[in-house]
């Protein structure tokens, strides 16, 4: 219950969405009763990430087995968008964001929480997902690039 | 990294959402209750219990109320047999060293002939005479001028003007009133003007909202792009048919049947062109009654008239397991043609008609909802004891 609400913003952020985030949530904690043998206590703050790792191992597993994870072409021709500042940023809610980013489509929105909020190196990221270094970078530039929009349309309708 | 970024992730790291009322409680107790067991065994079970109490009741009410061919012949053996050989042998100055197991078995039939002897033994003569003792047995020279030397009164307890009768009445069985096994291969051709929604994929397997088939804990029911084209193979069958003799001419059928429905679905290329295969298993039931139009010979025709009852009992699209708990139900129409290799073995072809019932809501899309009124040729064996 400590961790539920982390855990529950975490799940909604990879799996695209509040519903799919309960049923990623759920099936994360299935999994860390089942194996909670062979969790090992390493300081604190350890057991929050055993779990959300087990809950992104889930969510890329679920990914590649709906083939969500292959890479589009068609992604290459997005509008340059100025990128917001920082103050911007502060206007918009935090459940908002949180939506944002789960709309992302699937391969941009693993990659940016990866890369941007949980600070993964990029090799790290290629090696999970199964592709080069190179696309995991390209694929964050342009799921930047779509949240950037998304913020700069959410800005103007509610200037 | 960007201070836009780092404000995102400092922001929705704050974020703590709260949690559905509830929810922890309804997370305990799918955790503690049992796991959901798969249904599909004791789905077959029962309906093998089903088809074989069937079988079982049709075969009772079957049962002969008076002695059928094959037990007068028993009678025919165990009556005249003992009584008459061995007057036979005290009567005729047979040498002693013909045993008496031969000579019983110069007049006595021991087994139910089949329908090759039989038209052998159609040109029996009248007398014991011409019956030949087998070669394994040990004759003496002398003994054939002796077997003409049989009296009459042995002669007369061997009713062989009965066996023709007896053998007509056991080829009729042989032709009709056996119960039979058929192992049946089909191969189908679609016809009629089935709707198939080219755009299903993005409605049952993917909608938006929980279909009731897929499972919660399978699919996350997110859109995929709705421009699939559907390819259906033409699907394949393997049964094994039980058919039970309710009238000389009539027959009731029914058995077991496994189906394979193979599907490709491409995307268009804006989606990337990206292929998803779909192979569904059906346990399909069928009933139907069977009229023999035609029997001469090593030949047979019958035509059939019922339904089958089908059920998915495995299925994957991709890599997710399908579920569907309806019952399909089919109307069929057949005709065969079977040759008769050996008394108890024919091999046939049938070709047979059968109509879909297309569900309103289909779970899955196979070749059948895209082709209700389909052809196909079974081929197999049947074996009749």
């Amino acid at each position: 219950m400590r961790y539920a609400a982390r855990l529950s913003a975490l799940c909604s952020r990879y799996a695209g969405g509040p519903a799919e985030g309960m049923d990623l949530m759920h099936d994360t904690m299935f999994k860390v009763f089942d194996t909670i043998g062979k969790y090992r206590y390493r300081g604190e703050g350890s057991l929050y990430a055993w779990i959300s790792r087990m809950a992104v191992h889930l969510a890329i597993d679920r990914l590649r087995k709906e083939k969500k994870l292959e890479i589009s072409p068609l992604d290459d021709r997005l509008p340059e968008v100025k990128a917001p500042e920082p103050a911007d940023i502060d206007r918009i809610p935090a459940p908002v964001l949180n939506g944002f980013i789960a709309g992302l489509p699937a391969v941009k929105r693993v990659i940016f929480n990866m890369a941007c909020v949980e600070d993964l190196p990029h090799k790290e990221i290629a090696e999970k997902l199964g592709i080069t270094e190179g696309a995991s970078r390209s694929m964050l530039t342009k799921a930047k690039k779509t949240l950037a929009g998304m913020i700069k349309e959410y800005l103007d309708k509610n200037k | 990294m960007e201070d836009w970024i780092d404000a995102i992730k400092d922001k929705v790291l704050a974020e703590q959402p709260e949690l559905p009322p509830g929810d922890w409680e309804r997370f305990e107790a799918d955790y503690l209750a049992p796991k959901r067991k798969r249904r599909v065994l004791p789905f077959i079970f029962a309906v093998t219990s089903a088809a074989a109490a069937v079988v079982a009741a049709v075969l009772l009410i079957n049962r002969p109320s008076s002695p059928d061919p094959i037990s007068v012949e028993h009678t025919y053996v165990a009556e005249v047999s003992p009584v008459d050989v061995s007057s036979a042998v005290e009567a005729a100055p047979v040498e002693e060293s013909v045993p008496a197991q031969a000579a019983r078995q110069v007049f006595v039939p021991r087994q139910v002939p089949d329908v090759h002897e039989v038209e052998e033994a159609s040109t029996l003569t009248e007398t014991v005479d011409e019956v030949s003792v087998p070669e394994s047995e040990p004759v003496t020279p002398s003994e054939e001028p002796k077997s003409e030397a049989v009296p009459e009164s042995v002669k007369e307890p061997v009713q062989v003007e009965r066996w023709p009768d007896v053998f007509e009445d056991i080829e009729e069985q042989t032709a009709s009133k056996r119960v039979a096994f058929a192992p049946i291969v089909k191969g189908f051709q679609g016809r009629g003007n089935g709707q198939l929604n080219s755009g299903f994929v993005g409605t049952p397997l993917y909608g938006s909202e929980p279909s009731g088939f897929c499972g919660v804990h399978e699919l996350p029911y997110q859109k995929l792009p709705d421009a699939f084209t559907p390819q259906h193979a033409i699907p394949l069958s393997f049964g094994l048919d039980v058919s039970v003799p309710l009238l000389p001419r009539l027959a009731l059928t029914s058995g077991i049947e496994l189906s394979l429905y193979r599907s490709t679905f491409t995307a268009t290329e804006t989606t990337g062109g990206m292929q998803l295969r779909q192979r569904a298993y059906y346990l399909g039931i069928p009933l139907r009654l069977d009229w023999t139009l035609w029997d001469q010979g090593r030949f047979s025709a019958w035509l059939g008239a019922g339904g089958k009852a089908d059920y998915l009992i495995s299925g994957k699209f991709d890599e997710l397991r399908l579920k569907d708990n309806t019952v399909h139900f089919s109307a069929v129409g057949d005709l065969g043609v079977q040759y008769r290799l050996l008394p108890n073995v024919g091999l046939f072809l049938q070709p047979e008609v059968s109509y879909y019932f297309k569900p309103a809501n289909p779970a899955l899309e196979t070749y059948r909802t895209e082709h209700p009124l389909t052809f196909s040729l079974g081929v197999g064996a049947r074996f009749a004891f």
